[in-house]
């Protein structure tokens, strides 16, 4: 215990380790659920009645599916899908073993946000871009997500953050991270100075995402 | 050109079927400046939007150069489109892009090589005066530059048909006279046929030469925009005649003393074309022995044809109001006694 700060129980080595964990777990957990929920989300908008590929066999069955999948707790999914994690990733116990969890609790997350986000964008643009006898693939890369791209900016900002609270608990199945030293020492132990450094540093790195979406947002909005 | 052939579409609410269009017979020649004006709700959107399959028909054919366009594979179809341009009443040009971008548009769909672009596209920006705007975003540019910047936008594949979708109904009415005027060029200048909608008549009078006009999903009157000027035959198109060209007494005079007898005699006359610069009035109050009073005049130009309507009232011998009546007749003048009281 020499290295360590500010009269804390964790040494300063711990604190970077959780750090990079929980960097780690959520943006690991982050491209996996934005290659799912992405696709899921434009097809929510594009299914939808009166939309470019009006399907409402596929709609229908792809909503409820995002809402049972919203209204699980992260806590509880976490314990769920044990069994399909150990399949994924050989345990069920560290770091990987809790981004499955995550991505589960985020794809559907992200969906029902890029849905939001696009159907934002103006129906007299899809109207135009029908005119010209653009395909749907070119109506989707070339005119629905360049014009919702300022929104999916702020909604996948939105996801990030969300992930980095939802890795804190993920500290149940021994996933380690910020949010976990958090917990197992500042809480449990009763190691004020731990707690109030970790949520400090929870605090910024949500702020320092928060900023970062917005501005990048707002350059390309353009407004 | 375009071709309507017993076209109707309805659609379906929760409730209830709603029939948007109810048999719509119309064809549109190669060349024309074609006007559709219609309250909103009378089926104008719909229909033009049928040219380009934004919407579907119900029942009956839309042809596009003798070609029904339901009969084509999605391929031809999209194929076809690049031959069609469009313009919207709110421009819908895409914010996220700068003004170049927006014109390139339907360029980089077709695969055009970016060389054939650069050049296409400057181009039409210096067609529409918008050559300094190329960098610049929609955001920044007024609503008759956004227009301009649409219309280049619907050029760049070298359409033969260009459709408008109420493209001056947002604009102001300096701006909404910039923009038919580049129409005009258009259609002039690169023999594009134009297909319009609108709820101004005005729109109809500047630019088209053929008119039809809507109620309630049919087309209840068409013609030469001339012919539908000067002798309107139904009550709608009579209405929308009179919110460009004043035909009636106004009421201050009516009720002026103006109007001598209980029974007054009022004619009401058209002049067309160069019959309007004949002193008609001056020689017949010096042939025959009747007293002229001009109860309402004015002149418009249709089609750079000088269009005026005169009323007068005629006192005098009814046998010399009878000669002065078949001599304004026999000029070549349209002529109608008007009945004050029905």
């Amino acid at each position: 215990m020499t290295d360590t700060l500010w009269g804390m129980e964790i040494t300063t080595e711990q604190l970077l380790v959780g750090f990079g964990d929980t960097l780690y777990m959520v943006a690991i957990s982050l491209i996996f659920s934005a290659l799912i929920g992405l696709p899921l989300g434009i097809l929510l908008v594009i299914t939808r009645k009166g939309h470019i590929l009006d399907n409402k066999w596929i709609f229908n069955i792809l909503n409820p599916i995002i809402n049972i999948l919203r209204s699980v707790p992260f806590i509880i999914l976490l314990v769920a899908i044990i069994p399909l994690t150990r399949l994924i990733v050989g345990t069920a116990i560290g770091t990987n073993a809790a981004i499955v969890p995550l991505v589960f609790y985020a794809a559907p997350y992200i969906a029902r946000l890029v849905e939001n986000s696009l159907l934002e964008v103006d129906k007299g643009i899809i109207e135009a871009a029908q005119s010209m006898g653009a395909t749907v693939p070119q109506i989707i890369f070339k005119f629905l997500i360049p014009e919702g791209l300022s929104s999916l900016i702020l909604t996948f900002t939105t996801a990030t953050i969300g992930l980095v609270g939802a890795s804190a608990m993920a500290g149940a199945v021994g996933a380690g991270g910020v949010g976990d030293l958090a917990l197992t020492y500042g809480y449990q132990r009763f190691d004020t100075m731990t707690m109030v450094v970790t949520v400090a540093a929870l605090v910024i790195i949500v702020q320092l995402l928060q900023s970062t979406g917005n501005m990048v947002s707002k350059k390309i909005r353009r407004r | 050109m375009i071709e309507f052939q017993q076209v109707t579409k309805s659609f379906q609410t929760k409730k209830q079927t709603v029939e948007a269009l109810k048999g719509i017979d119309l064809t549109v020649e190669k060349g024309d400046i074609f006007g559709v004006v219609g309250y909103s709700g009378a089926g104008k959107s719909t229909l033009i939007r049928l040219v380009n399959l934004l919407e579907r028909p119900s029942t009956g054919q839309v042809l596009v150069d003798g070609q029904p366009l339901t009969a084509l594979k999605p391929k031809q179809l999209r194929a076809q489109k690049k031959k069609i341009g469009m313009i919207f009443q709110h421009f819908n040009l895409l914010n996220s892009k700068t003004v170049f971008d927006n014109v390139a548009i339907p360029l980089v769909l077709s695969g055009t090589p970016k060389a054939t672009i650069k050049t296409r596209v400057e181009e039409l920006l210096d067609f529409v005066g918008l050559a300094d705007k190329a960098k610049n975003y929609p955001e920044q540019l007024s609503g008759g530059q956004k227009q301009r910047i649409g219309i280049a936008r619907a050029l760049a594949t070298n359409p033969s048909i260009l459709l408008c979708d109420e493209a001056t109904s947002a604009l102001d009415p300096q701006t909404t006279s910039a923009v038919l005027q580049l129409l005009k060029k258009i259609n002039q200048e690169y023999d594009i046929t134009i297909l319009l909608i609108t709820h101004e008549m005005s729109v109809i009078r500047e630019i088209c030469n053929k008119v039809a006009v809507m109620e309630g999903g049919r087309v209840v009157e068409q013609g030469s925009v001339f012919d539908v000027f000067a002798s309107p035959k139904t009550e709608i198109a009579k209405n929308f005649v009179r919110t460009v060209i004043h035909d009636e007494i106004p009421q201050s005079v009516l009720s002026n003393a103006a109007i001598s007898s209980t029974q007054p005699i009022i004619w009401k006359i058209n002049f067309v074309g160069n019959t309007s610069s004949q002193p008609l009035l001056s020689t017949i109050a010096k042939k025959y022995d009747v007293h002229l009073s001009v109860l309402s005049a004015n002149i418009s130009e249709i089609q750079d044809t000088p269009f005026g309507n005169l009323i007068i009232e005629v006192t005098g011998e009814q046998s010399e109001i009878q000669k002065a009546f078949t001599y304004i007749k026999d000029e070549g003048f349209i002529v109608q006694e008007v009945k004050l009281y029905d």
